[in-house]
């Protein structure tokens, strides 16, 4: 005889699981365990693909397809890793080709751009202080997207997700090295771009 | 030391990533460089504003269908690729709608062939073990070998109209049991395409047909056991007598050629028999491959073993909740799927039932091997991924390394097979 489990404390269970017990479920056909882990990281994947892609219909195809093929390709996922590590290489592949295939057919200059999804913080109560961060804060996203695409998955990994130099080099299937030398080169860029913004 | 030298240095300092040599050296040259000291600072700024950036929520309700929505896109995918794979293949042999008509009629005229085919197959040579299974059973006196030699006889003269069909003995029994479940009954001599011969409609009733014939066999050879009127036609009876003959042997084992491999195995069946057999003083039929190690009366020939020269695959039974089941292994790939499931349904019922039992392990293993098989087989692609939650809650229950290793073999194996 099962014993009666409210509905509640049975998700509240399933919540508090670990990424490594859902995902054992999950390569044993359990489908509700993925449904679990989608919403898990739904918000990090998505917010990820919209720094990269800066657009929310982007986003929202990037990280839908990221966990669609993060499903199809649990058989090769060795339990211990890092899941989020894992689910971030899949979305920043994604990213990095949607942004070249992006560059190819558009010419990109969003300076100014008042739509942008990512809403600037207001710090200070003068609306001239506001609007200087604003432009600020739209220079400095405008200077990171100017960046080939490598250069900007290591610098928003870095800056926006603030993953170390290790899980950047597993996220982007390089080295710690590598990771070092792209984000020295990156910052170097987009100071360059900013410079050239400023004149 | 230049100022480009100190490029990285500087993005390891942002990121606190720089070693305490690495940093003074940094702050000295700082100290002395206003062009490094101002890009330090302008960096600084910008990481902060980045970091500062507030990013906006999507429209109300995005969260609440993002996951439902993977998951509809990961059940469309599921089936999309062999749709697509079809179509491509269709398209590459037919380009043009007038051949691909063609090709249509091609493939409807081959199927019909087929199934003409499969039809005829089945009316000449379908499965043969009679529905009424005999009242009196002719048990051989003789040695095993001569039995042999009386059983081919007999199966010749059963072919000529010459010996009536339901003379049959045990051996014979044992045999059919083996290759109905084996589902190769269209190979076997016995079958006759007469009237008073009536097919069984599935293995399951061959199987139990054949143990209650078996049983019968069993009690007729019983010192004080009266003569057991088997009615075919009657299932639930054909069932109790089914049980009774579970009762009575858990693991029944045919072999022809009695290898050493088998030879190897047989103390760890003997164990087995022992255990499941405690106290079982009475003459019964149960045998494993090792006469060494299970006591046989010698005033009887026991039925189920069969000492030819001929050399024949070993045939295993196992009597799960008053069925008997033959092992499969990976070789019986044409076990119906019908067939399959009544395997896996008997033995995770007995499994559920009896999670210590001896024969548990045995049982993880077959129902492993029939998922696998089934998983081929089907074209449900839930049967993969069921069998893969099955497999998967059994590699976590079995304890014996050797059952675990086969239990993740199997694993793999359905894995990849959900896969493609």
């Amino acid at each position: 005889m099962v014993p009666f489990m409210d509905r509640s404390e049975e998700l509240k269970s399933f919540e508090e699981q670990s990424d490594d017990e859902l995902i054992r479920r999950v390569q044993g056909g359990d489908r509700h365990s993925y449904d679990l882990l989608v919403k898990r990281y739904q918000r990090k994947v998505y917010f990820l693909a919209l720094r990269m892609a800066r657009d929310h219909d982007a986003a929202d195809d990037i990280a839908q397809e990221t966990f669609v093929r993060a499903y199809f390709a649990f058989g090769s996922f060795t339990i211990g890793r890092k899941f989020y590590t894992w689910l971030y290489k899949i979305c920043m592949n994604l990213s990095v080709d949607h942004l070249k295939s992006r560059r190819s057919l558009v010419s990109e200059s969003r300076m100014g751009d008042e739509t942008d999804p990512l809403e600037r913080e207001a710090r200070g109560p003068d609306p001239h202080d506001v609007l200087v961060s604003r432009e600020t804060t739209t220079k400095i996203e405008s200077a990171i997207d100017a960046l080939s695409p490598k250069y900007k998955a290591v610098l928003v990994l870095r800056v926006y997700e603030d993953m170390s130099y290790e899980d950047i080099a597993r996220t982007l299937d390089i080295s710690v090295g590598t990771v070092m030398s792209r984000l020295s080169r990156a910052r170097k860029k987009m100071l360059d771009v900013l410079g050239e913004s400023e004149r | 030391m230049s100022c480009k030298k100190f490029d990285k240095s500087i993005s390891l300092y942002l990121d606190g990533e720089l070693d305490e040599r690495g940093e003074r050296a940094l702050r000295e040259h700082l100290s002395t460089c206003r062009r490094c000291a101002e890009k330090v600072a302008a960096l600084e700024s910008a990481q902060k504003s980045a970091r500062a950036a507030k990013t906006t929520e999507p429209r109300a309700g995005y969260w609440d269908t993002f996951s439902s929505r993977v998951m509809e896109t990961i059940d469309a995918r599921t089936e999309r690729p062999a749709d697509s794979r079809l179509k491509r293949l269709v398209e590459l042999i037919a380009p043009t709608p007038g051949r691909r008509l063609r090709f249509a009629a091609g493939l409807a005229s081959m199927a019909l062939a087929f199934t003409a085919g499969v039809l005829y197959i089945n009316r000449q040579g379908g499965p043969a073990l009679p529905s009424k299974v005999p009242t009196t059973v002719e048990r051989p006196q003789g040695p095993v070998a001569q039995k042999d030699d009386e059983s081919v006889q007999r199966q010749a003269a059963q072919k000529k109209g010459e010996v009536k069909p339901t003379e049959i003995t045990a051996d014979e029994v044992t045999e059919i049991s083996g290759r109905a479940l084996r589902g190769t009954e269209a190979e076997t001599p016995q079958v006759a395409a007469k009237e008073e011969v009536s097919r069984p409609s599935d293995a399951n009733e061959t199987a139990k047909a054949a143990a209650e014939k078996m049983e019968s066999d069993k009690i007729a050879a019983l010192p004080q056991a009266p003569a057991q009127p088997a009615g075919g036609k009657d299932a639930e009876k054909a069932g109790e007598s089914l049980s009774k003959a579970a009762d009575r042997t858990e693991i029944l084992k045919t072999n022809e050629t009695a290898g050493e491999e088998d030879r190897r195995e047989a103390t760890t069946e003997s164990e087995k028999l022992a255990r499941i057999q405690p106290a079982a003083p009475q003459p019964t039929q149960t045998v494993s491959l090792s006469q060494k190690t299970v006591e046989q009366p010698k005033a009887q020939a026991p039925p189920t073993v069969r000492a030819g020269a001929r050399s024949a695959p070993v045939v295993r039974s196992y009597a799960v909740g008053g069925v008997t089941l033959h092992e499969i292994t990976d070789q019986d790939t044409l076990m119906r799927e019908d067939e399959l499931r009544n395997l896996i349904v008997a033995w995770t019922t007995h499994i559920e039932k009896n999670p210590s039992d001896s024969l548990a392990s045995e049982g993880y293993q077959q129902v492993a091997s029939a998922y696998c098989l089934l998983a081929r087989q089907t074209r449900d692609e839930g049967v993969a991924s069921e069998g893969a939650r099955v497999i998967h809650t059994y590699l976590d229950r079995a304890k014996s390394p050797a059952v675990r290793d086969f239990l993740a073999a199997k694993l793999a194996e359905i894995q990849s097979l959900q896969k493609k």
